[in-house]
């Protein structure tokens, strides 16, 4: 049996060695355990409560004490999984925020595990809203037109929509959101070396999900194995 | 790092901070449908604190 606090330390210095190698500075996640009723814990910046969590100012790209005109806000809800042996991410939010004081965001991924669909549902749609999930704060004229052409008499800005993004497994990492805002010119730059910090980790994220994966559906597994000229034998 | 504790009567206190703001109360807040929330910050503090306050008996 894993121990909570232990794993979610590990998480945390993942999450400090990304932003720091990537957008900021100075920056370390911390673990919050929450001593109630049931064994969950927060990881998030130092200075964060759930209720008010600190934005890490984006200072890739900047000149030496240029202040910051863009945040990120990230924060995740971790247990432990059914089998009790790894840490498994509750839910969690990151966004790239545009006013520090109300913090007003541009664009947020949200996951929300067991509160929505996730692709491999057997009774997809029981929920209004895909698991993994992408919001876009801002207008569609294309989107209103097609609301109205449906007659939905309450129309709902492009934030309210959640697009679907992979599901539990395969959404998007906090690595991917900040190759995303680089690469989509959202941000001024990036830190030296961020290509290795990214790769680094995202490799790991990539390994531990695919673990995860065969764990969930070990037949498809073998059966891919076998497909490529492994024999399977179980040591039970 | 590991920061202390946080107690139940510590969340729902935090909690009630920020809803006042919203006159919303925490029973109210956490039986509520996420996307039925009036605000971003509303929104995030409800991912936060699912699982770990639920409507007092």
């Amino acid at each position: 049996m894993a121990d909570l606090a232990e794993e979610a330390e590990t998480f945390a210095a993942i999450l400090t060695d990304v932003v720091n190698g990537t957008i900021a500075t100075g920056v370390r996640f911390v673990v919050t355990p929450f001593e109630g009723p049931i064994e969950l814990a927060w990881v998030f910046p130092q200075g964060s409560t759930p209720a008010k969590v600190a934005l890490i100012p984006i200072v890739g790209g900047l000149a030496d004490g240029q202040a910051p005109r863009l945040w990120l806000r990230t924060m995740f809800q971790v247990r432990l999984d059914d089998t009790e042996d790894h840490l498994a991410v509750h839910r969690s939010v990151f966004g790239l925020v545009i006013d520090e004081a109300s913090g007003r965001p541009a664009i947020r991924v949200e996951y929300d595990r067991d509160q929505g669909n996730e692709p491999d549902d057997q009774t997809p749609a029981t929920h209004r809203r895909s698991a993994a999930h992408v919001q876009i704060h801002g207008s569609s004229e294309e989107l209103a037109y097609v609301q109205g052409l449906n007659g939905d008499g309450r129309l709902r800005g492009l934030e309210q929509f959640h697009i679907p993004v992979g599901g539990r497994r395969f959404r998007p990492s906090l690595e991917d959101f900040i190759e995303f805002l680089w690469a989509e010119r959202l941000i001024p730059g990036l830190h030296d070396g961020w290509q290795d910090v990214l790769t680094r980790h995202r490799t790991n994220w990539l390994s531990l999900q695919l673990r995860a994966a065969v764990r969930n559906d070990p037949d498809t597994a073998i059966a891919q194995l076998e497909t490529m000229g492994y024999t399977v034998t179980s040591s039970d | 790092m590991t920061t202390a504790p946080l107690t139940v009567d510590d969340l729902r206190r935090e909690v009630e901070a920020v809803l006042a703001r919203y006159a919303m109360s925490v029973d109210e807040f956490v039986a509520a449908d996420v996307d039925d929330l009036p605000s971003d910050e509303l929104r995030d503090l409800w991912l936060m604190v699912k699982g770990a306050l639920t409507p007092a008996e």
